[in-house]
């Protein structure tokens, strides 16, 4: 036996107690689960609504209508002409913390002409086009919307802060969730749109210093220094050329797998504005793989679209905003992985830090396998169970 | 000396035996080819994993022989990982010094009045290796006995 198989059995052997304690690992990363509050103060509500519009250019700001205060006691505006809106809830945490949570989002219309789709191929069509949305744009994620008139597909952002936080710089970023919404309502349109000139100032690169790698990796090590000594070293942090990333172990059905959200800094291609905008790459995944179907269903839930019953009011608060999507993607002919990517333009760094994207992704990793583990294992606890005997 | 052994057994079938004598040429060639790696380790390991196998010999004649049971896992697996030769090598290494550490802590929970089942046994196997890989001591012994003197509260108490 060489030194170095005697030193790799020690590790392994030293980690085995932290691996076996489930509740110790899942406190890498716990999402506060938050949801909205019986009695919401509405009038607030409209007040945070009006500072978010009010940070916008005048001619993008008058073409939103007056605050709606809807059943739930959440404030709305929206803008007619591009079905664009923008929603605020108020919710509570476990401590009774009270937060606001902004969702910005646009409506496409007329996505599918339903005389050339059979609607029974409706469903399909309308999940591989938000697939493939979600693809290409990372700047929130895509969904489809169901209406009485149909179905459509939707691109929503959303961010969430603690009511007695900084409100007035996360109104700055919701406005700049507000215009990308608007900006990407426009994006086919040939002639340059007040909300795409808006939003092209926003993230002009003049401006934006660009994540270095050496910031990069120095958050990916600020976060796994964080942990509890016993958790940080069962964490191991990476670098392969430009790629950062964290390799978290994650047990689930009897096993243990790993998580492995990657950071690299980059600079993408938006479209409607023709640019290159420096930011930071994001990349992760579940900790399992799918049937093709079950991976689609997969990315539309964990994007937020789920239909579990009890689930309308509850949020869980991972990202510091909606820094991207997941997506399903083919491994092979029968088995998919669940993706997130995700991009962070450089501009945005004066809401908020490297160590809170960082400490967001590996939130919305755990959470979002987390949930697949649960529903697995309860699905192969009660398979061959018949509930009617 | 594969076939004398197979040939001993006179009800094989003609089909079946055809079928081994295809197989005994394949670990033949697999030997000799594995004959020239400068590596011993991995050439017995090349040898048994193809008579595992293929069936010429169990795990359980294996074991007879003195083979452990997690030793010949290890080597199924160190093969399932389709390393390097290298890499094989290495596995079986760290496989071994896993048994053999696994063997000095059950003794020292033996000592401690501890059983090896349960979470107290895991709890004092990890700190034990935990110290030992912070200081650089190869021997779990020696390092159980620093810890005893030096931070015995990072051992789980005695029963």
């Amino acid at each position: 036996m060489t030194p170095d198989a005697r030193r790799t059995a020690l590790s392994r052997i030293a980690d085995e107690y932290v691996l076996s304690r489930r509740e110790l690992l899942d406190s890498i990363s716990r999402p506060a689960v938050l949801r909205v509050t019986p009695s919401p103060r509405s009038d607030l509500l409209v007040t945070v609504v009006a500072g978010v519009i009010s940070r916008l250019p005048d001619d993008l700001a008058s073409r939103f209508s007056d605050p709606v205060v809807g059943e739930s006691g959440m404030v709305s505006v929206h803008v007619d002409t591009a079905d664009a809106f923008l929603a605020m809830h108020e919710l509570v945490d476990d401590s009774g913390r009270t937060w606001f949570a902004a969702l910005s989002g646009a409506v496409f219309v007329d996505p599918l002409d339903v005389d050339v789709v059979p609607e029974r191929l409706m469903d399909t069509a309308l999940e591989l086009a938000v697939n493939n949305l979600n693809r290409h744009d990372t700047g929130g994620y895509w969904g489809i919307a169901r209406r009485d008139d149909g179905q459509y597909m939707l691109r929503v952002c959303a961010s969430v802060t603690a009511s007695d936080a900084d409100t007035a710089s996360w109104s700055e970023l919701v406005a700049y969730l507000v215009t990308a919404s608007l900006a990407t309502t426009e994006r086919w349109e040939d002639e340059p749109t007040p909300a795409k000139t808006y939003f092209g100032l926003l993230t002009r690169p003049d401006d934006a210093r660009p994540f270095s790698l050496e910031d990069v990796l120095h958050a990916v090590e600020r976060f796994r220094d964080s942990l509890p000594p016993a958790l940080a070293r069962v964490v191991d942090v990476r670098q392969v050329d430009d790629l950062v990333s964290l390799v978290i172990p994650f047990p689930a059905e009897g096993g243990m797998h790993h998580l492995v959200p990657a950071f690299r800094p980059h600079s993408d291609f938006i479209e409607s504005l023709g640019v290159e905008v420096p930011g930071l790459k994001i990349y992760a995944n579940t900790y399992a793989d799918f049937s093709h179907e079950e991976a689609y269903e997969w990315a539309r839930i964990l994007n937020g679209d789920d239909k579990t019953p009890g689930l309308d009011d509850i949020w869980e608060h991972t990202t510091p905003w909606t820094l991207g999507s997941w997506l399903a993607h083919r491994s092979d002919e029968e088995t998919a992985h669940v993706f997130y990517r995700g991009f962070v333009p450089a501009s945005l760094a004066r809401f908020t830090t490297l160590d809170a994207v960082v400490r967001g992704v590996v939130g919305e990793t755990w959470s979002a396998s987390n949930r697949a583990r649960l529903r697995r294992e309860f699905d192969a606890t009660v398979e061959g169970v018949d509930v009617d005997a | 000396m594969l076939r004398r052994r197979r040939s001993k057994k006179s009800s094989v079938s003609d089909d079946l035996f055809a079928d081994y004598t295809e197989d005994a040429a394949a670990i033949d060639a697999f030997g000799m080819q594995a004959i020239d790696s400068d590596e011993p380790v991995h050439l017995l390991a090349v040898l048994l994993h193809r008579l595992l196998s293929v069936g010429v010999v169990s795990s359980e004649e294996l074991q007879t022989l003195g083979f452990s049971p997690d030793g010949v896992k290890a080597l199924v697996d160190a093969f399932e990982e389709n390393g390097s030769p290298e890499e094989v090598v290495r596995l079986l290494e760290v496989s071994a010094a896993l048994r053999h550490y696994d063997a000095e802590l059950a003794a020292i929970a033996g000592e401690r009045g501890m059983s090896t089942r349960g979470e107290d046994y895991l709890a004092l196997r990890s700190a034990i290796a935990g110290f030992s890989e912070e200081n650089d001591l190869l021997d779990v012994r020696a390092a159980y006995e620093r810890m005893v003197v030096e931070c015995p509260e990072r051992l789980p108490p005695h029963r």
